[in-house]
């Protein structure tokens, strides 16, 4: 996966859509298989980002596409020797995306924040 | 695996073949996940096969088109669009649960219908070049051809490929656990090749085995291979006893090959006519199939046989009547085989069609409505800068999805549906095992799916599209009322469906009242407490002595059975065995030498009579004293005695079937009987003893119809009926038992069937026309809650309320009552072929049809009108 892009600049990627932002975002904080990424959006977004398989995977496809994730063996669930399952991880190259397209967020933020459309964030 | 899961894999295979490779498993996975998830969060499992079906739906399609479009943005519109219809209906599952089960059961009657008319019609028949074969007879009275006749157009038609003859006819086969009727062709040496068809197994009759007298050898079905020899390739070779003559299996026949009936079992060579000793000219016994060269046209071969009829006609004028010559009938196999169901498939067709309009009226109106509600939505859109097609896109998506998941679901109940049909239909109804759902299926649902989806979608989309504007943002928080064009519309599509259903309803009607007439038509004889069953005998076991004391005896044990009022044999069962025709030459009757009248023959045991049920108008039935030795006697019908001697009396008169026959006495006169069932016209018929047959009638009968007559249930005699059989002789074979009033019955089965599968679709259309103006209605009271508080408040008694409510629905339902009359009137004219006994213009039909939608129309407005008479005044006029 990694063949094209060892050497390509993140920027190129930029901006992510939304859904790829937040399963990237999610996978940042360890490996997840693909039903367990869904919960997590869920969780952080109130349940207001529901998503289906097919849309899930068309993404999880483009990201693994582009080099940003891969996948793993399947393994089991919790310990779960019966239940495996094939777990998607954050790869180097993507981990920058990531960090590259927060950046960009952060910049727009500042911009957001200069222009008092929303209020400073506390440290 | 669980249903769910394998529902989940088929919906799989909708994506590209190396994303499914990808992360088919994952996928499933995750569908597992989220069920076992919903399971536990007792969430609606419906929901959330809808939330996933429009998800692989729009992922499958974005998949599929990634190569093709550069950038995503137009299928993130449409998969915007439709995740938010998907949110939307998820808010209303009782709204998308009527929607989705109109439009399944619109598309599930079509795609059902479709399957049956596409296994009949449709499907190619199952020999190449179907549409150059034909079958071959003569008009009646000959239907059949003579050896002579048939050599001499096999001689003469240039324009055909190969014409071949065949005999059909039942035989026993033993050397099994128990002897078992089969159905069995003979068939000259042309039979196979012209058909086409070449055997799976094993090879075709060789040409020196036409030229033996007695064949030894047979071709088996596919059914037989499958019961007799489990499929075994050793069946080949293998010999089988067929009425007591072995013969060795040389080939296997396809399954589905189904010529020239679809129940035949076994094929054999018909040996070869000897040119020296033909058969008599008018001895018309043979089936005919021929096919015409690729380069030549039916119509060439009509001609041709046309000429050498005449030339046989003109060479032979002693042996033919001139009222009734001998003309050719060439039909095209595939017309022969299906001929008689089709009307009744296309009339199947056209109602399931009127059911699925009314569905997408239905459908459209109640999107209609929700448009309104919607109204403000719309606009807010509207002004954030959404195109009025941007949001008719988004109403397009939603009638697309809703299309689609009804669609699917209809697909699941045609193929329980066509399961359903496959299991009531009459065995008559030809080709029925290729009925079943296939790509032509598939197909047909996906079309009409698309015109569903549009039906439904594009008059809301186009009202809101056009609607939206800033006037509803302007309103104030109590919508008025309905926009009137938009009024105007949903109305219209009631009028229309009303008048849909109409035309089905008359139509249906139109057609039970043709069943009930042919069901009441006199047959001749009374069906009512008989049991029927076929036994057949071994020539070579039975001569004439033995088969005589067999059947006397058999008769006498039946009769003595409790509560049997009379028992008899017939060598043919009405209406499922037609008889022959033969001549016959009346003593002293006034027919010139060589155009003699001829009659339907029967022969007869003495109980036969009275146990059929047949009137003795004069004279006696036969006894048991009329046996070989004594003289040769007959009774005769009434027509046979109106056209042997009319006006004259037959009583004591006598006749003789040839030159060179007996003379034989007429000793009774019975009712005339409709042979071929309900809608027959009778025939004359001649009655010959059993016992005498071998003298009186050229030969006597091995195999024969039993019937017993019973004061109970008849059903409850086949077993003492095979008892005694068994007890007289336990190799014999019983067969096809069954009630007299089952065999009477087959004759109108075909009908029976197609007709009530209208009267369920009518009775459909009916409800849902009811739903319809009840919709309608319902949604105008709550519309109007203001006015009707203000008149209730003014004093408006209850009949004005009522009045004022009613009075709408009436005025929708007699409008589309209108139209639909005189729409059924021309539709009529479409039917007029399937009608019996009823005009086309039947006034019982159209009043029933009248008033049952006058009693629908008021129930769908009495109910909101009674909701309207509760309207609080006071809760309306505070604008509640």
């Amino acid at each position: 996966m990694m063949t094209k892009r060892g050497t390509r600049d993140p920027l190129e990627l930029l901006p992510l859509k939304p859904i790829e932002l937040l399963v990237l975002t999610m996978l940042s904080a360890g490996d997840r298989h693909g039903y367990g990424i869904r919960q997590d959006i869920v969780a952080h977004t109130d349940g207001r980002i529901a998503l289906e398989a097919g849309n899930l995977y068309r993404h999880i496809r483009a990201l693994q596409a582009d080099g940003l994730v891969d996948e793993t063996e399947p393994r089991p669930v919790d310990g779960n020797e019966d239940e495996r399952r094939i777990y998607y991880t954050l790869l180097p190259f993507g981990r920058r995306v990531l960090a590259a397209e927060l950046e960009r967020l952060r910049e727009l933020m500042r911009i957001a924040e200069e222009h008092r459309i929303i209020g400073r964030a506390r440290a | 695996m669980t249903a769910a899961d394998r529902l989940y894999r088929l919906l799989l295979r909708l994506y590209p073949r190396d994303f499914r490779d990808s992360y088919g498993r994952a996928m499933l996975d995750f569908h597992r996940d989220r069920v076992r998830a919903a399971r536990t969060a007792r969430e609606s499992l419906a929901l959330l096969w809808l939330a996933t079906i429009a998800d692989v739906l729009v992922s499958a399609a974005g998949e599929w088109l990634r190569p093709f479009i550069s950038g995503d943005s137009m299928l993130d519109t449409i998969g915007q669009d439709l995740r938010y219809a998907v949110r939307g209906f998820a808010r209303r599952p009782a709204f998308t649960a009527i929607v989705l089960a109109t439009i399944a059961l619109g598309v599930g009657a079509n795609a059902a219908i479709f399957s049956v008319v596409n296994g009949i019609l449709i499907r190619p028949l199952p020999y190449p070049n179907a549409e150059r074969v034909f079958s071959f007879g003569h008009e009646p009275p000959h239907w059949l051809t003579s050896q002579p006749d048939f050599i001499d157009y096999h001689a003469g038609m240039p324009s055909l490929d190969g014409l071949a003859a065949y005999i059909r006819g039942d035989a026993t086969m033993s050397g099994g656990a128990e002897p078992e009727r089969i159905r069995v062709s003979s068939g000259s040496d042309e039979f196979f090749p012209l058909l086409g068809v070449r055997p799976t197994v094993g090879r075709f009759f060789s040409a020196d085995e036409f030229a033996v007298q007695r064949p030894t050898v047979a071709i088996i079905s596919y059914g037989l291979f499958q019961r007799r020899f489990g499929g075994s390739k050793s069946a080949l070779g293998k010999t089988i006893s067929i009425n007591g003559v072995p013969r060795t299996v040389v080939g296997v026949m396809p399954p589905h090959f189904d010529f020239p009936e679809s129940r035949t079992d076994l094929w054999l060579p018909l040996p070869r006519f000897n040119p020296d000793s033909l058969g008599d000219r008018t001895n018309h016994y043979l089936f005919m199939v021929g096919r015409v060269k690729p380069t030549a046209t039916i119509d060439r071969a009509r001609m041709e046989a046309a000429t050498i009829a005449h030339r046989i006609v003109t060479q032979y004028a002693d042996r033919f009547d001139p009222k009734s010559p001998l003309v050719p009938r060439i039909t095209r196999v595939s017309d022969t085989l299906v001929g008689s169901t089709q009307p009744y498939l296309f009339a199947l067709l056209g109602a399931a069609g009127f059911v699925l309009l009314i569905a997408c009226s239905n459908v459209a109106n109640l999107l209609l409505v929700r448009g309104e509600a919607r109204q403000k939505e719309m606009a807010v859109r509207s002004a954030l800068g959404a195109s009025g097609p941007r949001l008719a896109g988004q109403l397009l998506a939603e009638s697309a999805l809703l299309a689609t998941v009804g669609g699917a679901l209809g697909l699941l109940l045609a193929w329980l549906g066509s399961r359903l049909l496959l299991r009531a239909a009459p065995s008559s109804i030809p080709r029925l095992d290729a009925i079943g759902i296939d790509w032509r299926v598939l197909l047909f649902t996906a079309a009409i799916v698309v015109a569903t989806g549009l039906m439904i979608g594009l008059v809301p989309a186009w009202r809101i599209a056009r609607g939206a504007s800033a006037e509803a943002l302007k309103e104030s928080g109590r919508v008025a009322s309905a926009h009137g064009a938009t009024r105007r519309v949903r109305r219209s599509l009631v009028v229309v469906e009303v008048a849909l259903a109409v035309v089905t309803l008359s139509g249906a009607g139109m057609l039970l009242r043709s069943l009930w007439h042919l069901q009441g038509e006199d047959l001749g004889f009374d069906p009512h407490g008989v049991l029927t069953a076929k036994v057949a005998l071994l020539p070579r076991e039975y001569n004439e002595g033995r088969t005589a004391v067999f059947y006397s005896q058999l008769e006498a044990r039946l009769g003595a059975l409790p509560g049997v009022q009379a028992a008899g044999a017939s060598g043919w069962l009405p209406v499922v065995d037609a008889g022959g025709l033969w001549g016959f030459r009346p003593e002293n009757g006034n027919y010139p030498e060589g155009r003699w009248p001829s009659a339907v023959p029967q022969q007869a045991t003495p109980g036969f009579f009275a146990a059929v049920g047949l009137p003795l108008i004069a004279g006696r039935v036969f006894t048991n004293s009329d046996v070989d030795g004594s003289p040769l006697v007959a009774v005769v019908s009434k027509a046979f005695a109106e056209l042997a001697w009319p006006k004259q009396g037959a009583l004591g008169k006598r006749f003789r079937l040839a030159e060179g026959t007996p003379f034989i006495t007429v000793v009774g006169i019975v009712g005339d009987i409709r042979a071929r069932g309900f809608g027959d016209t009778p025939e004359a018929t001649m009655f010959f003893p059993l016992a005498q047959a071998a003298k009186s009638a050229y030969f006597m009968p091995r195999n024969m119809a039993l019937l017993v007559r019973t004061s109970g249930d008849p059903a409850m005699l086949a077993a003492a009926l095979r008892r005694e059989v068994r007890a007289l002789d336990p190799t014999v074979p019983v067969a096809e038992v069954r009630t007299l009033e089952q065999v009477a019955g087959t004759s109108v089965s075909n009908r029976r069937f197609s007709t009530s599968l209208l009267a369920g679709f009518a009775a459909l259309a009916l409800l849902l026309a009811g739903i319809g103006t009840y919709g309608v209605i319902s949604y105008g009271v709550t519309q109007r809650t203001f006015e009707i508080g203000v008149r209730i408040a003014l004093g408006a008694d209850t009949r004005s309320v009522l009045g004022l409510v009613m009075a709408e629905g009436m005025v929708l339902a007699g409008t589309g009552l209108v139209i639909g009359l005189g729409t059924s009137i021309v539709v009529a004219r479409f039917i007029r072929a399937m009608l019996v006994g009823v005009p086309t213009l039947d006034a019982p039909s159209l009043i029933a049809t009248a008033v049952a939608l006058i009693a629908v129309a008021a129930i769908a407005s009495g109910l909101p009108a009674r909701r309207a008479l509760r309207v609080n005044p006071i809760n309306a006029l505070r604008g509640a």
